[in-house]
C-alpha cells in the first residue's frame, strides 16, 4: 500500500510562508493508474518527492508498504563514474533484487550494447534516459512512480516502451503526475487534481480533466 | 531519526537498511577508487606528501621531535586522526546539508547516506593510518604500540566530534548558508593549528595549555601519542571532557537537523 496521511508541507518562513500540500489524506489505489494533474506551480513535484521520500512531510506520514519505484526515468540518483552495470547492481542491491536478472533486463530493454560496461558520464543524453528507463522497468514493482515523462528514443524504442508500460499497468499501480490531459488520458485509469494543497480524486477521467480546465482558466478557485 | 523504509510489507526495516548500508558503502568505495589507475594510492597521497613536506621543514629548522619520539612518527601520530576528524567533519555535515539524488531512491534516507559516509571514511582513514605506519616500521622507525585500547579510544572519541560537528554544522547551513563558507577559514584552520599536530600540551607556556585544552582534539591527539608511544606519555588528557563534548554536539546536532528539516529548498 502507498498512501497519504495528513500531509502537510510548506516552505519558506514567517509571512513568506506557502502551503504547498494541505493536510492530503489520499490511499493510491492498488493495480490502477492514477494520474495526478496539477498547473504548474501545484505541488506536483513536491508530491512526487514527498511519495518518493526523498522529502519529508512538516505534518503527517507516508506510509509505504509495496515495493516502490524511484521517478521512473529520473537519472540524477546515478553515479557518472560509474559504468551502467555498476549502476543497475547498486539498484538491485538497494532493491534485494537479483543482478543477473536486472543487468539482463537494463541492457535488453536499453539496448546499449558495450556502453553497458562504460561509465555513465560517456553516455548521450539520450542514452542515459534510455538507461534509466529501462532500469525502472527491470525491476518489478508493485508501484511505478512516473514524474511527467514516459518517453525517450526514436520511434521504435517509443513503440518498445509503451509496449512494456502497457504490460505493467497490468500487474502493478502506477502513480502518473503530469500537466498534461492527453498524457493522462492515454496511461491512466483514475484521475486525482492537485490543486491549492488538496488533492481530489474522480473515478471518471473526464470529471477529473473538466475540473482541470476550470483550474487553469481560472473559472473557479476550488 | 528515521531509518530505512520497508519497500515491501514482509521486510523488516533493519533487512532494508542493511541492504542500503552495504549498497552504498560499495559504491562510495568504487566510485572514489574503483576506476582509476592509482585506485587507493590517492588516499595514501595526501597525508604521504603532507608528512614529508612537514618532516623536510623540521630537518631545516634543525628542531628534533619532542618528547623523544622521531619526527615522522611523531607528525603521523597527529596528521592521521586529524585528517581523519576533518574528513568526517566535512562529509557530515554535507551530508546533512545537501540535497542528494540519491533520496529519490524510496529507501534511501538521509541517515543512511551520512552513516556510510562516516563507515567508508573511518575505514579509509584507519587503513591508511595503518599502511604509513607499517611503512615507517620498515623505514626503521621502530615503535611497539604500548596501549592498543587507548590508541582506539583517540579514535573513537575523534569519530564521535567529527560526526557531532558535522551534523551542527550541515543542520546550521541549512538555514543560513554562508556558516558553510566560514567553516574552513573559522574553524578547520584554527583546529589544525591548535590541535597538537605539531606540539605537545607539556610544550605550550601553561596559559597557552590552559586554553589550548579546551580543544577537544588536542585531548584525542595526546591520548593517541601517549598510547602508542612508550617514551612518551601525557599528563593532560581528560576523557571525561571530551565524552561530554561529543555527546553533546550529537545530540544538538540531530536536534538542529530535526528544527531546521523544515526549510530546506
Amino acid at each position: 500500500m502507498i498512501a497519504l496521511e495528513n500531509v502537510t508541507k510548506s516552505y519558506g518562513l514567517g509571512d513568506q510562508t506557502h502551503q504547498v500540500l494541505n493536510n492530503i489524506t489520499f490511499k493510491f489505489p492498488y493495480r490502477k493508474s492514477v494520474g495526478v494533474l496539477g498547473a504548474n506551480g501545484a505541488g506536483k513535484s513536491t508530491l512526487i518527492r514527498i511519495i518518493g521520500g526523498a522529502e519529508k512531510p512538516d505534518k503527517g506520514r507516508v506510509v509505504r508498504t509495496s515495493r516502490l519505484s524511484w521517478p521512473m526515468g529520473y537519472s540524477g540518483g546515478f553515479q557518472g563514474t560509474l559504468t551502467g552495470r555498476e549502476n543497475a547492481r547498486f539498484v538491485a542491491r538497494i532493491y534485494g533484487a537479483s543482478f543477473v536478472e536486472v543487468e539482463r533486463k537494463t541492457n535488453e530493454f536499453a539496448e546499449l550494447g558495450e556502453y553497458f560496461d562504460r561509465p555513465l558520464s560517456s553516455y548521450s543524453a539520450g542514452m542515459r534516459s534510455r538507461f534509466a528507463m529501462s532500469l525502472s522497468y527491470a525491476l518489478d514493482f508493485e508501484y511505478y512512480l512516473v514524474d511527467e515523462a514516459l518517453e525517450t528514443g526514436d520511434a521504435r524504442l517509443k513503440e518498445k516502451f509503451r509496449q512494456i508500460f502497457k504490460q505493467r499497468r497490468q500487474t502493478s499501480s502506477v502513480i502518473l503526475v503530469s500537466h498534461n490531459e492527453q498524457t493522462i488520458r492515454k496511461n491512466c485509469d483514475v484521475a486525482t487534481v492537485l490543486h491549492n494543497g488538496q488533492l481530489r480524486y474522480f473515478d471518471n477521467l473526464d470529471d477529473a480533466f473538466m475540473l482541470y480546465r476550470k483550474i487553469l482558466f481560472k473559472k473557479v478557485v476550488a | 531519526m528515521s531509518s530505512g523504509n520497508p519497500v515491501s510489507a514482509s521486510e523488516s526495516v533493519f533487512t532494508v537498511q542493511f541492504r542500503v548500508l552495504h549498497a552504498l558503502i560499495l559504491r562510495e568505495l568504487k566510485s572514489r577508487y574503483g576506476n582509476r589507475r592509482l585506485g587507493f594510492g590517492w588516499a595514501l597521497l595526501e597525508p604521504l606528501i603532507f608528512l614529508m613536506v612537514f618532516v623536510g621543514v623540521m630537518q631545516l629548522i634543525d628542531r628534533s621531535a619532542p618528547s623523544g619520539v622521531p619526527a615522522p612518527l611523531f607528525l603521523v601520530a597527529g596528521i592521521s586522526p586529524f585528517f581523519m576528524f576533518r574528513d568526517l567533519f566535512s562529509e557530515v555535515a554535507q551530508g546533512a546539508r545537501g540535497n542528494p539524488s540519491l533520496l529519490m531512491f524510496p529507501q534511501v534516507t538521509r541517515m543512511d547516506l551520512i552513516i556510510s559516509k562516516v563507515i567508508v571514511n573511518v575505514l579509509v582513514s584507519i587503513a591508511v593510518f595503518i599502511i604509513i605506519l607499517i611503512g615507517l616500521f620498515f623505514f626503521g622507525f621502530a615503535f611497539r604500540i604500548e596501549n592498543l585500547l587507548g590508541v582506539m579510544t583517540g579514535f573513537s572519541l575523534l569519530i564521535a566530534l567529527g560526526i557531532g560537528l558535522g551534523l551542527v554544522l550541515g543542520a546550521v547551513s541549512v538555514r543560513y548558508e554562508f556558516i558553510q563558507s566560514l567553516s574552513q577559514p573559522l574553524l578547520g584552520r584554527p583546529l589544525f593549528l591548535t590541535s597538537g599536530l605539531f606540539f605537545t600540551a607539556s610544550m605550550l607556556p601553561p596559559v597557552a595549555r590552559e586554553i589550548a585544552l579546551y580543544n577537544p582534539l588536542l585531548h584525542c591527539i595526546e591520548l593517541i601519542r601517549d598510547s602508542l608511544f612508550e617514551s612518551f606519555s601525557s599528563r593532560y588528557v581528560d576523557l571525561e571532557y571530551v565524552c561530554v563534548f561529543a555527546l553533546i554536539l550529537i545530540s544538538f546536532g540531530m536536534m538542529l537537523l530535526g528544527v531546521f528539516e523544515r526549510q530546506r529548498k
